[in-house]
């Protein structure tokens, strides 16, 4: 094969070449348009959308009369009803973008199964979860406020725990990332997922002049993250939950319901899905988009580091020492290997295994100090080896 | 809204007229999956928006500015995704096409043998022969020398040849191609699928 082969081959596996390649140059141009646009509303001082209380949205939507305004089979209807609903998408996105309130509920068979409600403000942020099947975890809360972590000891009681900074940056807990996760949940990626991917897309108009756009939307897209547990493969709600059932399938067309107010703000998200025996209704409220308060760092927090500095270790009296180090040989000496240790390094060296088989002169452990009996001229050794302590373990001191 | 606002807004869909299909094939087969490709691209002429007085006039500078801006864009994203090793693993194996998305048998060979190269020797590769960027050009992109942009090219075409020439042996004697991979699969880019 000549050179010229192997590279027209290439050339021809450009991907500009693919189909498709146009439509996905046009929904870029779309996805820029919306980005430029929600940057500009964002900078915009203080435009910054109020939400009421998803309560009495709730309640608008049960007692209002309705008005179809789109239907199944397409049409203008439907044209205007999809761009509204990508208009409030984005609005919602711009007015995520300072602060607001998430609150997650998901429902098996009509009865609470687990919750998390999501305040942030800047880069503030206090997640709370509440989750009645799971013991222990009713009432978890964690803050960060001016960069500093709070959390909540076995007794309910808050701790400053210092700075996220000082979490494992890559095991995807730390509040940054919490932060942008919640972000793209509520304004960014995920409900641009749902507004390209709903389907039957019908919009019925209340009176309160909000709208409920209800349609489906393909589960993968509600759920896309997969990931594996005890084997099997798992897909994963905004925020965190995992899809069960029917909401486990990507394929699985999911019944979706997006509640926009008057203002052009989407406050509620419902997703429900499976059998009559086993139901599940997943719903993402939001409010106070651009008007929730900044979390406050919990008064009388305990501070963990000094907690942790302040501890000290019990040490026993020279004479429970020596008592008990008699009864139990090696009690004290945690920092010499075991008898079997010794071995095992015998067997697989020579030489220096024969000093370090050698029984320990130390009878009280690590803590006490060796003094050599007899010590090399200083002029001949220099003064760093002569005030170095005789013990060779890394925990003594001379 | 303002004249210069208007203007701004001219530009940039000038901008996005004139290299838009660039960034969106840039990003495609740069990116982890299909919607971080979508990200990206928005956050690159995002970058442009909010920065059109650093964005070169030349047309051709303009576009090696974009190359390089979703480069960095791109290398943000996977360090932020990096939490999500095994995530990215799987939107890693879910961006390649399966052997039936692919036009040819031989397309198939070209993205075996591209992911047979090391990551540089693929960007370096691509931006030469899909994108049709010239040495002093892939310097720009990637922050280098001229010199050194040629002969990381150099490199890439004698390893992909020779990996080509491999893969395509290994088919001719029949054994099972592994799982091609490099390229979206722009069907999905478009569904928005992730």
């Amino acid at each position: 094969m000549n050179t010229t082969e192997s590279f027209d081959a290439l050339r021809r596996a450009n991907p500009r070449a693919q189909a498709g390649f146009e439509s996905a140059v046009e929904d870029a141009a779309t996805a820029v348009k919306a980005a430029v646009e929600t940057s500009a509303r964002t900078t915009r001082p203080r435009r910054l959308v109020g939400v009421p209380a998803v309560g009495a949205s709730l309640a608008a939507v049960a007692i209002a009369a309705v008005v179809v305004v789109g239907s199944l089979g397409g049409g203008p209807g439907v044209e205007s009803a999809t761009a509204a609903f990508k208009q409030a998408a984005t609005i919602t996105a711009a007015s995520a973008e300072r602060s607001g309130t998430a609150a997650v509920r998901i429902e098996h068979n009509g009865e609470f199964w687990a919750g998390t409600t999501v305040r942030w403000n800047g880069d503030d942020v206090s997640i709370g979860r509440d989750a009645p099947s799971r013991p222990g975890k009713v009432g978890d809360e964690m803050r960060v406020v001016d960069g500093v972590l709070y959390g909540r000891d076995r007794e309910g009681l808050w701790l400053a725990m210092g700075s996220p900074r000082n979490i494992d940056p890559g095991s995807g807990t730390t509040p940054d990332e919490y932060l942008a996760a919640v972000r793209a949940d509520v304004g960014g990626v995920t409900l641009q997922r749902f507004t390209r991917g709903m389907s039957g897309l019908t919009k019925v108009a209340l009176d309160d002049g909000s709208a409920v756009y209800r349609g489906t939307v393909a589960a993968g897209l509600i759920a896309p993250e997969t990931g594996f547990k005890e084997g099997q493969a798992i897909r994963v709600f905004p925020f965190g939950y995992v899809a069960h059932d029917e909401a486990a399938n990507p394929q699985a067309q999911l019944d979706v319901a997006v509640t926009v107010g008057a203002d052009d703000v989407v406050r509620e998200i419902a997703v429900t899905w499976g059998m009559p025996t086993s139901s599940w209704v997943y719903t993402v409220a939001y409010s106070g988009l651009g008007t929730t308060a900044a979390p406050v760092a919990p008064p009388n927090a305990r501070d963990l580091l000094k907690e942790r500095l302040s501890f000290e270790r019990p040490t026993p009296s020279a004479d429970y020492r020596a008592r008990a180090g008699a009864r139990r040989p090696g009690l004290y000496a945690g920092s010499q290997p075991s008898s079997r240790e010794i071995e095992a390094e015998r067997s697989r060296r020579s030489g220096s295994a024969a000093s370090t088989a050698a029984p320990s002169k130390r009878v009280l452990g690590p803590w006490s100090a060796t003094i050599a009996s007899s010590s090399p001229r200083a002029d001949r050794i220099g003064a760093a080896i002569a005030v170095s302590p005789g013990s060779r373990s890394p925990t003594a001191c001379a | 809204m303002t004249e210069r606002s208007i203007e701004n807004e001219q530009r940039l869909d000038a901008l996005f007229a004139e290299h838009g299909p660039d960034v969106v094939a840039y990003c495609g087969w740069r990116a982890a999956s299909t919607s971080d490709a979508q990200d990206a691209v928005s956050d690159v002429f995002l970058t442009a928006w909010r920065r059109l007085d650093d964005v070169p006039g030349d047309a051709i500078a303009a576009r090696v500015w974009l190359y390089a801006t979703a480069r960095r864009v791109i290398a943000n994203q996977r360090r932020s995704s990096r939490r999500r090793s095994a995530l990215q693993q799987r939107l890693l194996h879910e961006a390649r096409p399966a052997h039936d998305r692919l036009s040819t048998r031989e397309e198939a060979l070209v993205h075996e043998a591209l992911e047979l190269l090391g990551p540089r020797d693929r960007e370096v590769l691509l931006l030469s022969e899909w994108e049709g960027l010239s040495a002093a050009e892939i310097a720009s992109v990637q922050g280098c020398l001229t010199v050194t942009a040629r002969g990381r090219l150099h490199r890439a075409r004698r390893r992909f040849r020779a990996a080509f020439e491999d893969v395509r042996d290994r088919d001719a004697r029949g054994a099972a191609a592994p799982r091609p991979g490099g390229t979206p699969d722009y069907s999905l880019l478009r569904q928005g699928g992730s």
